[in-house]
Order: structure tokens, then sequence, then C-alpha cells
């Protein structure tokens, strides 16, 4: 006996959709989230910039020569 | 139609009932009322009057009383078949068959008979109309049915919706909730939103465990953008324990990771990371979540740190530290590493004698967990042409990094780099004597840290400007100088806007320029020299020759104006111009350069040259006087005049 067509169910209909992911155009921009996060706030935590920088090398210098060489304009 | 069918089946159902009630009571006497104490066949004893008798045969015979009225048969047995049933004959007894029992008259009789016909008519017309009802009636609807679903496995939604809302309230129970159902999803796909919400909706609050159902409101709740309806339906699911089924979990994850993001735009840094925990609990957008924020006690540390409230930042990375040791070892070394790397932070933020060791030994952990193979120190190379090509195959290979690589490597860049700080901050606090006594050692130190810095990331500016700064200002030569010079310009090719970098790159550059201008000038007058027909073949040829070492005297011998110079002897004066104007040349290349000292033997060298000049000057002078001496002794001699 030929058997009958399975009928529609509604789990085949919602498996017909596209599968749920997150949309990366209307995702918050990965900047803004990851500057809560710590291991991408490491510099500025630690308020590590090229003038502190510079400052660090300078005072290491200091330290060593009791002064800085001037740059002559 | 349907409504016809149903009003002919309560009619029916009324006919059947009303004589029911009025032929039932007629039908009583005979049915309600049997004849006691006999059954069909029974022997029932007659007597005759004395005298008489009956011969064996069969008589008819009515019995009345009781009202009624029964004809029946009697059987006179004779001897024989009583003595075949019995063996022993005896006088025959008489027996009665009853026959029709009868009401007590002739028109009660003809009244059942009627009745019965007519019950059976209305049965037969009963359940005629069942049959039409319950099972033809049905079987067409549930093909138009089928018929519908067929259009929407079609993708023929708007033919399928008239079809499924047409027949929806006629079908049973279950297959009306499937057909609501199927037209809200039809409703959805034609972009009617706001009436496949709401249908879907209803549907909703009547079984709210109905995961198709809650996944398909879901689904278009967010779409629709509104995330905290959808959350709203899918916990009911997660309640119910369903969350595996279909994709279900999935879309919750959706959800909850938009949920996240809201509270982080809030400001609701507490709640955006309970958000972050659930999505990492859910699993499919695990690896979507930023490591740090796969915990609350990572997030409120870190907050606690830019806040510098360091006891509470501490007491979140404790908590962090011991959480992630319950954990199985592939979630807990990022968690363990975020500990390590905060306490480290608070420990530079609190900036104590003691800071950069503790800071040193805390993020050398940080750096282990991270990337346990690798390496921690490497020997600091200056940029030449190989570590270019080298960088380049390095960038290259970063291309096609994944940003799971691209994010471990920017947290390994900024914790050597703070090493290599820490080194600093180090050295810039001991005393002078220590400091100057171990420059090779701190120096050695924080450059072997800075290394591995930019291993991990070539692009890094602030690295190039650190070690660029370090290397000019503790130069011992020109040609150190030079290197960090060449590591500040590199600096500023990847973004640093230092003035003091631009001062230094800037003076370097004039320094450069002036250098270059002083060799061409310097080219200028060498190239005189050796056309110089004064000059002899011998020694032109042989400053040809020392000179020939440098890339732009290279070659210079095979010249043909120069080996087509004729030499002609000089005057003492040719000679001494000559020696001049080089001298002044000379003095002014040397002038160009800036600290040379190398070139000082070249000064001494120009004067001994001034000297011999005029030492040759005046011997020419003693020459010619002496020469004129014997041309006038000689003259004296012979031009003496005799009184001729």
């Amino acid at each position: 006996m030929a058997s009958r067509k399975r009928e529609l169910t509604p789990t085949d209909c919602v498996a017909q959709l596209p599968e749920p992911d997150l949309d990366p155009a209307n995702e918050m921009p990965t900047d803004d989230l990851r500057s809560i996060e710590l291991r991408h706030s490491i510099l500025a935590i630690a308020e590590l910039d090229h003038p502190s920088e510079t400052a660090l090398v300078r005072a290491v210098v200091m330290n060593l020569r009791d002064s800085v060489p001037t740059i002559e304009e | 139609m349907e409504r016809q069918v149903r009003r002919a089946v309560r009619l029916s159902a009324g006919i059947l009932v009303g004589l029911g009630f009025v032929l039932l009571p007629a039908a009583r006497p005979a049915l309600a009322d049997p004849t006691p104490s006999s059954g069909p066949g029974e022997a029932i004893s007659v007597s005759l009057p004395a005298g008489v008798s009956l011969a064996p045969g069969s008589y008819d015979v009515v019995i009345r009383g009781d009202g009624r009225e029964i004809r029946a048969k009697v059987i006179v047995v004779g001897p024989s078949s009583q003595q075949a049933g019995e063996g022993t004959p005896t006088p025959g007894p008489v027996q009665v068959e009853p026959a029709t029992v009868h009401p007590a008259t002739e028109d009660g009789e003809a009244g059942s008979t009627v009745s019965v016909i007519v019950l059976g008519s209305v049965l037969a017309v009963v359940v005629g109309l069942l049959g039409y009802t319950k099972i033809l009636v049905p079987r067409r609807r549930m093909r138009s049915y089928r018929q519908a679903l067929d259009l929407l496995a079609a993708g023929q939604w708007a033919r399928a919706v008239p079809e499924l809302s047409r027949l929806e309230s006629a079908l049973p129970t279950r297959r009306r909730a499937d057909a609501r159902f199927f037209i809200a999803f039809a409703l959805y796909r034609l972009d009617n939103l706001d009436e496949a919400e709401h249908r879907l909706a209803a549907l909703h609050r009547e079984d709210p465990g109905h995961v198709d159902v809650a996944y398909l409101l879901a689904y278009i709740l967010v779409a629709r953008r509104s995330f905290d309806r959808a959350e709203q339906v899918l916990e009911m699911i997660e309640a119910a324990g369903k969350l595996d089924a279909g994709r279900i979990r999935r879309l919750f994850g959706v959800v909850t990771f938009h949920r996240a993001l809201e509270a982080f735009r809030d400001g609701r840094v507490d709640a955006a990371a309970q958000l972050f925990e659930k999505v990492d609990r859910l699993g499919d957008f695990r690896e979507r979540i930023p490591t740090d924020l796969r915990n609350r006690h990572a997030v409120l540390g870190a907050q606690a740190l830019f806040e510098k409230d360091l006891h509470r930042a501490r007491g979140q990375f404790e908590s962090l530290e011991q959480a992630a040791q319950r954990l199985d070892p592939e979630h807990r070394d990022p968690m363990l590493a975020s500990a390590k790397l905060g306490l480290a932070l608070a420990a530079w933020i609190e900036d104590t004698p003691g800071s950069p060791r503790r800071v040193e030994d805390l993020l050398v952990e940080a750096a282990r967990l991270v990337d346990p193979a690798g390496a921690l120190t490497r020997p600091w190379a200056d940029g030449d042409a190989a570590d270019i090509a080298e960088r380049l195959a390095a960038l290259a290979d970063g291309e096609g990094r994944s940003p799971e690589q691209h994010d471990r490597d920017r947290t390994l860049r900024d914790i050597h780099f703070l090493r290599g700080l820490a080194v600093l901050r180090e050295w810039a606090r001991v005393d002078r004597a220590t400091a100057a006594g171990s420059v090779g050692t701190y120096l050695d130190a924080a450059l072997a840290r800075l290394a591995c810095a930019r291993d991990r990331d070539p692009d890094f500016s602030d690295v190039y400007l650190v070690v660029g700064l370090l290397r000019y200002y503790l130069a011992a030569t020109d040609r150190d100088r030079a290197a960090g010079v060449g590591l500040l310009r590199e600096a500023q090719k990847l973004g640093t806007r230092d003035p003091e970098v631009f001062q230094i790159v800037n003076h370097h550059d004039r320094l450069r320029q002036a250098h270059r201008d002083a060799v061409d000038a310097y080219l200028e007058v060498l190239d005189r020299y050796l056309l110089d027909g004064t000059v002899r073949e011998q020694v032109r040829a042989a400053l040809v020759q020392r000179l020939s070492r440098y890339a732009k005297v290279r070659g210079w011998d095979s010249r043909p104006e120069l080996t087509r110079v004729r030499t002609v002897q000089p005057t003492v004066a040719e000679i001494n111009d000559r020696s001049q104007l080089l001298r002044e040349r000379v003095s002014q290349l040397v002038a160009m350069q800036p600290g040379a000292d190398d070139l000082a033997a070249a000064r001494e060298l120009s004067r001994s040259l001034e000297h011999e000049s005029r030492v040759l000057s005046e011997h020419a002078r003693a020459v010619e006087q002496k020469e004129a001496e014997l041309l006038a002794l000689v003259g004296d001699r012979l031009l003496v005049d005799n009184g001729r």
C-alpha cells in the first residue's frame, strides 16, 4: 500500500527559517564593548601613553646623568 | 453548509427523542409485562372436565384472563410418543404451546406495528446523517486542510492564509491550534509582522510551553529588535526545560547577547556581566563574548581599576581567581590570566618601591597562562634589511590570523610592554650609583621584554618610541645615536606625534643634510684635484686607489678624463695657490661636521700643509735671491769694463 505523504508540521515551518545569528551590523562596535574588558584596557588602566612613556625614559636618563641632553634647534 | 448539517442532525435527534416518548408507552404493555412464569414451548397442564378426553393431535385454544386473550395451540401427545420419551405409557396429558400475545383489542395490535416501522425509519435517517457528518464531512475538510498545507509547503503564503482561516474553526482541537500557527507563519512570510505577532501571542498565552509557537514569536520579536519581550517568551521555554528543542537555545543566545549589550549601553555594567555569563552558559555565542566579559568579577574588577579603587579591584580579582579554580582547564586558564593581570595592574597603580617586581611576577604568570609556549624575553635587534623582510613576512602571516589569535597577541603585546616599563620604573628609582653601574643589565632587561612586545605587534609605535629614546639618550657613539633616531623615525611612521621625537628626528635630519652637502663639496674638491695637471700622476693615482673603498669614489681610476690629464711641472706659486685653495675648502668641510673629534688629524694636517707651503715659498724666495746673487756675482766678473 502506498504510504501517505507526511503532513507539514509547525516544526517543519520554523526549520525553514534562517538560523538565528548575531547581526554584526547592528551590534555595538567592538572597540566600545572592549573598552570595559580588562585585557584590552591594560595600557589605559596603567595610564601609559606617549607622553607618560617619554617621561619615564627621561626619568631614567635623569637618574643616570643628572640631565637630559638638549636638542639644538 | 456545516451549519445546515448540524441543524439537520439536531432535528433528527429531536424527532427521535419525540417518537421515543410517543411510541414507547404504546409498546410498553407488550414489552414491559410479559407472561409470567412460562416461556415458549413450556408444557402447561390443562385439566379437562371429567369424562372428556381428547385424541392425540393439535387443537387451537383461546386463553382469557387478566384482561388479555391468548391464542394457543394444545397438543395432545399419544401413548407411543410418551413412551418413547419416558419409557412408561401413561394417559396423555395435554400440552399448551403459547402463540402470539395480543392486546385485548385489534386496534392496539395495529398501532404497535406502525410504531416499530417509524422507529426503524428514523433510526436509519439518523444513522445516515451521522455517517455524513462524522465521516464524509470531516474527510472532505481534511482534504481541504491538506491542500492548504501543500500551498504552505510550496511557499504560496498568500493563498494559504484564506484557506486555513476558512477551515480553522471546523478542525479538531489539535489541528485547529496547528492551523492557527500555520496562518501566523504564512503572515510572517508575507511580512505582516503585526498580525503574525498578534496571533502567535494569543497562541503563546494559551500554551506557553509550545516550543514552535514560542520560537516563531521570539524570532519575530528579535527581527523587530524587541529583545526584552523575546527574552520573556524564551524564559518560559527555559522554565519548561525545553531549551534543547530545535534552535531555541541559539535564539536565546542571540536575545541574551543583545540584552547584555543594551545593559552595557545603559551603563549597567553588573547586569551586562550577568547577561554575558548567561550567553556563555547557553553556549552558541561563547566565542563572541570578549574573554573578560564572561565573568562579572573580571568586569567589576576592571571597573574598580579604572576608578582607582584598588581594594575593591583586588577583591574582585581574588574572587575571580577562586572561581577559576573550580572550572575545567579550558575555561580556567583565561580566567586565571585575567585575575593575574588585574592584580598586576593594581600593583602598577599602587606604585610602591616593591611594585615593579610584583608587577613583573604577576605579568609573567598571566603571559604563561595566555600562551604557555611564548617567549618571555628575546634579544632586541635593530631594524635592518633582514629584520624588515622578516617583519613583512610576519605581517603577511598576521593577515591570516583569526580574531582570537589577534586578541591574544594584542594582550601579550601589552603585557610584555608593561613588563619593559616596569624595568624602567625600577631603574629610574634605584640610587644613582646602582643605576649607572647596571646600565647594561637594566637596558638589556627592558629591551628583552620590549622585543617580545614588538614580536606580538610589529606596528605598535610605543615600543619604537621607548627604545628609540633610550638608544638616543644613552648612545655612546654616533652610530648608536643614529640607530636610536631610526627607531624614533619608525615610531613616527606608526603614529607617534610626540614633540620630543619630532625635535630629535628633525635635528638629526638637519645634520644629515649638512653631511650630505659636505660630501658633495668634498667630491667636487677631489675631482678638481685629480684633474689638476700640476699634481704628479703617481700622487693622483695613489689617492684614487686609497679612496676607492668608498662607493662614491669606486671606479674613478678608470675615468678617461683622469688618464688623459697631461702632467706639467707646477710653479711654486701654483703649488702654493693650489694648496691654499685646498686648505680653505677642507676647513669649510671640517667646520660642517659637528662634534667630529676624529677630524682633529685633518685639522692638524691642514695646519702642517700651510706651514710647508709657507716654507716652500720662503725657500723659493731664497732660491730666487740666491739666483739673483749668483747672476750678479758672475756678471760682476764677466762684465767688468777695463777701461774699454
